[in-house]
């Protein structure tokens, strides 16, 4: 059995009669990226709020290292990094500056934390900058920062990417996976960006409307995603008649007059093309076709995908 | 809780408005000090002690504590706190010590310019020792003071505009109420006057006062048997102040982060 690091059971929580996470039962594995991914008010950052004490569930449990959060928080909560919502500083303050306040309150052993956090980060150490003058981008890795400046055994990442530029995700994005892979941190982080969580996690957690729909490791997920061979031909009656006497085949679905989907990818489309044209039918068009991710996350959230 | 002190102090680092109402402190000596030359200590100590403290320092204290207080609010700092994690009545605390060594601070630069200015006019200082410690003594009773105002900003939780509003009409009523006979010339018990901040201190400081005049020693005589000892000044004004911080502490655990 896995060891999970954090496991919630019928995590909900309410706000009036509005439910914004629903029984949740999510299982982050140790030393692995755990991507929870779901719309804009989906229920993501109530969940990590919860996760870190921030917010009271209104029922259910969460355990992290197999102890309730609940009064263990004291124990808990000094080992994980975290990231939620937007990155909150003083403004008047540097970054340094900033840091240095966490660091005194954390009691930071290490006299060097601060500057290797700012390095990992690519941010000047007792730079002159007040956190008021930072772009949206330097903010979002001073937060990374103050999440990593005392070395956690898990980080929570609430949307981490936001406002970076293309650069500075690909950055942030090898450097996460870096902390999995090299430190042995178990970090889970959540997004709205499918793309972004596929190119990184190991397991996903599908949550839509406060309830979890799919949770899996990516591997099983892209294993579970639709794949068909595509015709586009002359008569799709014609070529269903071929495929069920010459092939002995009704793993097809017939999407209009002129195009068909083959599920058995086990027969080879030069076979079946030949078939056809034997029989007279005019093929303009076959290929293997993929479900992505993202058709996935919209068939089973029943809605439009995201990117 | 050290750590947490030297925090709040290390947050306030290039803030105009703490640094601003710092040098507040100065303005009521100096244009006491250019239109009555002949001054004494016990004179210039007393407007240091009510005009500056009565006036000045209670809004003061309001508007920095509530500046402290919706800090971690405003810029969402508060999170990153409890995710440490530190208590929010031990941040709250933490704050009202910062208000109260601003308080100490004020009233004791208020003290330095003063004795400056006695010492450049050529007047002997003369009970200094009294003066520090009675303007020492004023300073933590005007920190107490202002906590029932600090209390109803940090229960309304509003805007700035609002702090301001509030803490000036605490401010004038106080001061309004301290020169009503009717507030401060009543015996210590279970009433209002009782506990009514600014009234309560100025039945304590006013027995130190050097009488001079027929008028002043008419009032001081009328006034002499509502005087308050230093221990009851100090229990009244502290324990009512701990009641109210105790308050804002429940307030506080109870906003959301």
């Amino acid at each position: 059995m896995p060891e999970y690091i954090i496991e919630t059971k019928n995590l909900t929580k309410k706000y009036g009669a509005q439910k914004s996470v629903a029984s949740l039962n999510i299982h982050v594995q140790k030393g692995r990226i755990y991507g929870l991914l779901g719309r804009n008010g989906a229920g993501k950052t109530t969940t990590m709020k919860m996760l870190l004490g921030l917010t009271a569930p209104t029922s259910g449990e969460i355990r992290i290292w197999g102890k309730s959060l609940r009064g263990n928080e004291k124990k808990i909560l000094p080992r994980i990094g975290s990231l939620i919502e937007s990155p909150g500083f003083y403004p008047n303050l540097t970054g340094t500056e900033n840091l240095r306040i966490f660091a005194t309150l954390r009691g930071v052993p290490n006299s060097h934390a601060i500057e290797d956090a700012l390095n990992l980060v690519g941010l000047p150490y007792k730079d002159k900058k007040l956190f008021s003058q930072y772009s949206l981008g330097m903010k979002q890795r001073l937060a990374i920062a103050l999440a990593i400046m005392h070395d956690p055994e898990l980080l929570i990442l609430d949307e981490p990417i936001n406002g970076l530029d293309p650069i500075g995700i690909a950055e942030v994005r090898s450097f996460i996976r870096q902390l999995c892979d090299e430190r042995g941190k178990t970090i889970l982080i959540s997004s709205h960006i499918l793309s972004e969580i596929s190119l990184l996690a190991d397991d996903i957690g599908i949550i839509d409307h406060g309830a979890l729909l799919e949770e899996e490791s990516l591997a099983r997920l892209e294993q579970k995603s639709n794949k068909h061979i595509h015709f586009t031909l002359g008569d799709t009656a014609q070529a269903a008649r071929i495929l069920e006497l010459q092939f002995q085949e009704n793993q097809f679905s017939i999407q209009d007059d002129h195009n068909l989907q083959v599920h058995n990818l086990a027969i080879p489309v030069g076979r079946m093309v030949t078939a056809f044209v034997e029989n007279g039918l005019e093929v303009s068009e076959a290929h293997t076709c993929e479900e992505s991710l993202e058709d996935y996350f919209k068939r089973i959230t029943g809605g439009e995908g995201i990117a | 809780m050290l750590r947490l002190i030297t925090c709040e102090f290390w947050k306030i680092k290039r803030r105009k408005l703490f640094q601003a109402a710092f040098l507040t402190t100065f303005i009521v000596p100096l244009l006491y000090a250019m239109i009555l030359s002949d001054t004494d200590l016990d004179v210039m100590m007393s407007v240091v002690r009510e005009e500056n403290g009565f006036l000045i320092l209670i809004p003061l204290s309001v508007i920095l504590a509530a500046n402290l207080f919706f800090e971690e609010h405003d810029h969402d700092t508060l999170k990153n706190l409890m995710c440490i994690p530190v208590s929010k009545n031990r941040l709250a605390l933490a704050k009202f010590v910062v208000i109260l060594l601003f308080d100490v601070g004020y009233m004791l630069a208020g003290y330095g310019i003063a004795i400056l200015l006695t010492a450049v006019a050529g007047v002997p200082l003369t009970g200094w020792g009294l003066q520090l410690f009675l303007t020492l003594g004023t300073g933590v009773l005007l920190w107490a003071a202002a906590m029932p105002c600090i209390f109803l900003v940090v229960w309304c939780n509003k805007s700035y505009i609002i702090s301001v509003i509030i803490a000036f009409a605490y401010t004038v009523l106080n001061y309004i109420l301290h020169i009503n006979d009717r507030f401060i010339m009543v015996p210590l018990g279970l009433n209002a006057a009782t506990f009514l901040p600014v009234p309560v201190i100025f039945r304590w400081i006013y027995q130190f006062h050097s009488i001079d005049g027929e008028i002043m020693r008419e009032f001081y005589h009328r006034f002499s048997p509502y005087f308050i000892s230093t221990p009851a000044v100090f229990g009244i004004l502290i324990g009512e102040a701990a009641v109210f911080m105790l308050l804002m502490m429940k307030v506080y655990q109870k906003q959301n982060v």
